[in-house]
């Protein structure tokens, strides 16, 4: 009888492994989920203690005499990307916008003057910044500042006729689309929409990062983290970096380091290398962030953990069969095939006109045109959008239009029971 | 010997089936579990639930129970519903719950309480459905913590003020239409949630200097906002101001303290005319009819003001006025007002009155006390303490927060000040100590980065004597003056 009840036991345990592990699956997947904040899974002790310089650099608060501004809106990386840990999303009160100036020929430029090494300005006195980001604090003003009030609290400039908001994304997983092919996602582009089915999903290539395919940021604007971070690092904060030039002849900071990293599967490959240097005026030695740490700060984000599956009930397994039904999963592809086997991120990296947008161009991509937004990680990031406009899932799928306005309209039409499987369904991402 | 034989094997049975149910537990604690999340959205449906239905997923089932452990012990996220999780209908997520469920589930024991087995809404409303978790309550006089011991009534307000605190509110609840921040933790957060704000979340004021000097206010003034809803641009500041000063987030640990001093208290130490003639004329700024004590310029008289003003202000959420005079009691938003309910204002208001002051921690080593110590003496010495008083007597006691919170023209000549009625722009009030060794960077506008600099750069006018009686110590004598305050 015992013998009778152990087994049971046994069975029990067995069947539950069986259905509710998100670990049971193909052998082909990525073993790279996590808990959030923590890195993806087999990474070497040399490559933990990395992981962990970068997240202490990505924690870092900058003062203004180690280099945060002359503008800024933020003085660490974690400031905006904060929940529930380090390296996640943000809540509205850390939105802030972008100003733009729509040119006769439909692009758009930052409105703010344009400011280059050549003509530097002084800092102090002139409202000069290097992109359309809106700062919410500059220098403090003086008596003697006859523009005291545009470098403390810069204005959004007359210029702008577009002025657009952006809600910070969670970057958990982010470090494993550098890892998808150009080939995996060019194989799912259909700018002409040739097979008809009104979804017409292209790549973006960036013209600054020798016209590599970006994967990064709303609208695919970039093709690298290290650009993504650099990028941030000067508008969002003042902090200046030289590149990291790993596919220089000039050795990197940690030549062992990279080679044991080469020879995994969490290789310190980047997509495309930013090389410009990025100066700012407010008299702290430029780089303010050295190449070392910037590294480690790139190499965090690069291996932190995809989000982990909630549980899988039936529920949600109805709901995944009607994400596909109604057609969500034509652009939110479910899984995407990487150097480490599938990853399940939701998304095709294509930008796709949504029919509505914020009229701001990034390179090839319009003003309605988004990338599809990655889904894994879903439940952890109200609210949502790239403005975070929606404060439900609800909210935000219906605020999808264009090539998605056929999915929404299904959406729309579904019964209760199947519409309470969807949200379950997104809910345990 | 029959009877013997069916005992023990009853008795089998029943430690098997323990030993059964303790397996099943250890086992799911160790699997490989991602964090359970999930949020619900609530698009269809009240907020009926299952007892015991702790994954919302319409079934009482095992995966309740691993569920309600990964939360318990494994990092696992809050369930969405907490009403259901808590299977026995205690008020508490605990193992209990998880156990009870698996002695139903497994064991026959007896069921759980309703709604159950069908869903409906919750007959003992306590955790609720919609409600995220309540944080369990901190120790007494810890950091972030009460201030006092709390009955179980005062506990619960205050846990349920500090999740409102904590809490982002979502633009269905009011948020806006202009606002800085959506909680009141996005600005209070230094070190621990209820604190200070950081360099990058001041608020803006902005004003008019004209060619004599003169600071005036512009339409739309004195704040601008750093957001608002999308349906609104954001408020910006007037096109002609030229002066702009920034304000940073001030620690709200310990304001209770500071709202329980007496008016009289405050008066007896006001000079405004200097008769005293020491230099320092600090005065009291009466609003509505108490001495403004909140605010870089004690422009607000009682925390239930300052609660309902940062609301309105800050969040943009209204309040029923009957509350505040500061309230906000309706704003352009489509949200119906008050946005705040009586009662959670008044769970956000006793949480602010007994949010305990930053204990002070000194160093055991007898070098770094004795360093303290001399830093404590020389600030006495040379004058900081005719402001910035150490204790004053209040309603509970002897109140450390090294405050007169009296009005002092001190500002930087070289620095931009925006004036408020009745303030002049160079006047500031005295800040309070409390943790200030977190509070970094210092002044009202952040500008200091170091105690040092804040000391130099913070005060002129009637702290000039003692600011100038600061520059001429030693080095070393400036370090120990530092080191006292870093001691609070």
């Amino acid at each position: 009888m015992r013998l009778l009840l152990v087994l049971l036991g046994a069975f029990v345990a067995l069947l539950y492994v069986t259905l509710y592990s998100p670990s049971s699956s193909a052998v082909n997947d990525a073993d790279v989920a996590g808990a959030f904040g923590e890195p993806i899974p087999g990474l070497s002790p040399a490559a933990l203690q990395d992981f962990e310089g970068g997240r202490q650099t990505f924690l870092r608060r900058f003062t203004r005499s180690e280099g945060a501004g002359p503008h800024f809106n933020a003085t660490s990386c974690a400031s905006c990307h904060e929940d529930p840990v380090e390296g996640g999303s943000s809540q509205r009160y850390r939105d802030f916008f972008l100003a733009v100036e729509t040119q006769q020929d439909g692009t758009t430029k930052k409105a703010y003057e344009d400011c280059t090494v050549d003509n530097a300005p002084d800092a102090q006195t002139q409202l000069c910044l290097p992109s359309a980001v809106v700062p919410h604090y500059g220098p403090y003003g003086t008596i003697a500042s006859p523009v005291a009030a545009a470098v403390e609290h810069a204005p959004t400039p007359a210029a702008a006729d577009v002025v657009a908001r952006r809600n910070a994304p969670p970057l958990f997983g982010v470090g494993l689309f550098r890892l998808v092919s150009d080939e995996e996602i060019l194989s799912r582009e259909d700018p002409t929409d040739a097979d008809g089915d009104g979804i017409s999903g292209r790549v973006n290539r960036i013209s600054t990062e020798d016209n590599a395919i970006g994967r990064f940021g709303f609208k695919c604007q970039t093709a690298s983290i290290e650009a993504f971070n650099r990028g941030a690092l000067q508008n969002q904060m003042g902090i200046t970096t030289d590149s990291l030039d790993l596919v220089s002849t000039e050795a990197p900071r940690n030549q062992n380091l990279l080679d044991e990293l080469l020879g995994t599967k969490t290789a310190f490959a980047q997509i495309a290398v930013p090389k410009d240097r990025i100066v700012d005026f407010d008299g702290v030695p430029d780089p303010e962030l050295s190449r070392p740490l910037l590294s480690d700060l790139v190499f965090f984000q690069e291996n932190l953990a995809a989000p982990a599956r909630g549980i899988i009930s039936s529920s949600v397994r109805r709901g995944e069969a009607v994400f596909g039904a109604v057609g969500c999963a034509d652009c939110h592809v479910p899984s995407l095939q990487t150097s480490l086997g599938l990853i399940y991120a939701f998304t095709d990296l294509l930008i796709h006109d949504m029919g509505t947008g914020d009229g701001v161009v990034m390179e090839q991509a319009t003003g309605n045109e988004f990338r599809t937004q990655p889904l894994w990680g879903l439940c952890q990031h109200p609210p949502f959008l790239h403005d975070g406009s929606a404060d439900t899932v609800r909210a935000a799928i219906l605020a999808h239009d264009g090539e998605a306005a056929d999915a929404r309209n299904a959406y729309q039409n579904l019964g209760p029971d199947d519409s309470k499987d969807l949200h379950r369904f997104l809910e345990s991402l | 010997m029959t009877r013997t034989s069916t005992s023990s094997w009853k008795t089998t049975i029943h430690l098997s089936n323990l030993l059964l149910l303790l397996g099943i537990a250890v086992l799911l604690y160790h699997l490989p579990f991602g964090p359970a999340r999930g949020r619900e959205q609530f698009d269809e449906g009240g907020p009926e639930f299952i007892r015991g239905d702790g994954n919302n997923d319409d079934r009482v089932d095992i995966s309740d129970a691993i569920y309600c452990l990964n939360y318990v012990f494994a990092r696992g996220d809050k369930p969405s519903c907490l009403a259901a999780a808590d299977t026995d209908d205690n008020g508490e997520i605990e193992l209990t719950d998880a156990i009870a469920l698996l002695g139903y589930l497994f064991q026959g024991s007896s069921q759980p309480p309703p709604p159950f087995p069908v869903a409906g809404p919750d007959p003992t409303p306590d955790l609720g459905c919609r409600e995220p978790s309540l944080p369990p309550l901190p120790e007494v006089g810890s950091l972030g913590g009460p201030d006092r011991v709390l009955t179980e009534a005062e506990a619960l307000s205050w846990r349920r003020g500090r999740e409102l605190f904590d809490r982002p509110t979502m633009l269905s609840e009011g948020l806006g239409p202009i606002f800085n921040g959506d909680s009141c933790r996005g600005c209070h957060l230094d070190p621990v949630l209820g604190g200070a704000g950081g360099l990058d979340l001041n608020v803006v004021r902005f004003a008019y200097v004209d060619g004599m000097g003169t600071v005036s206010q512009l339409e739309g003034g004195p704040a601008a906002s750093r957001l608002s809803i999308l349906s609104v641009p954001r408020d910006e500041m007037h096109i002609d101001a030229n002066v702009v000063e920034t304000r940073q987030p001030p620690t709200c640990l310990g304001l209770g303290l500071v709202d329980r001093i007496p008016d009289a208290v405050l008066l007896q130490n006001a000079d405004p005319d200097d008769d005293d003639q020491d230099g320092i004329s600090g005065r009291a700024r009466m609003v509505n009819g108490r001495v403004g004590r909140f605010g870089h310029k004690s422009g607000v008289p009682t925390l239930h003001d300052f609660a309902a003003d940062a609301s309105f202000n800050e969040l943009g959420l209204t309040v029923d006025p009957v509350h505040s005079l500061f309230a906000g009691g309706s704003d352009t938003d489509a949200v119906a007002d008050p946005e705040l309910s009586d009662q959670e204002f008044l769970d956000l208001a006793f949480f602010l009155a007994h949010l305990a002051p930053p204990p002070r921690v000194l160093p055991p080593d007898p070098v770094s006390l004795d360093r303290i110590n001399q830093g404590e003496v020389l600030f006495g010495n040379i004058g900081c303490d005719s402001c910035h008083l150490p204790v004053l007597d209040g309603a509970d006691g002897p109140v450390r927060v090294y405050s007169d919170f009296l009005l002092h023209a001190v500002a930087n000549p070289g620095r931009h000040n925006v004036n408020e009625p009745g303030v002049d722009p160079e006047e500031f009030r005295t800040a309070p100590f409390l943790g200030l060794r977190d509070t970094a960077p210092y002044l009202h506008d952040g500008s200091a980065e170091t105690l040092d600099q804040a000391i130099l750069l913070g005060h002129y006018g009637e702290a000039e004597t003692a600011r100038n009686a600061y520059a001429a110590l030693s080095l070393l004598e400036k370090s120990q003056i530092q080191a006292f305050l870093l001691s609070l």
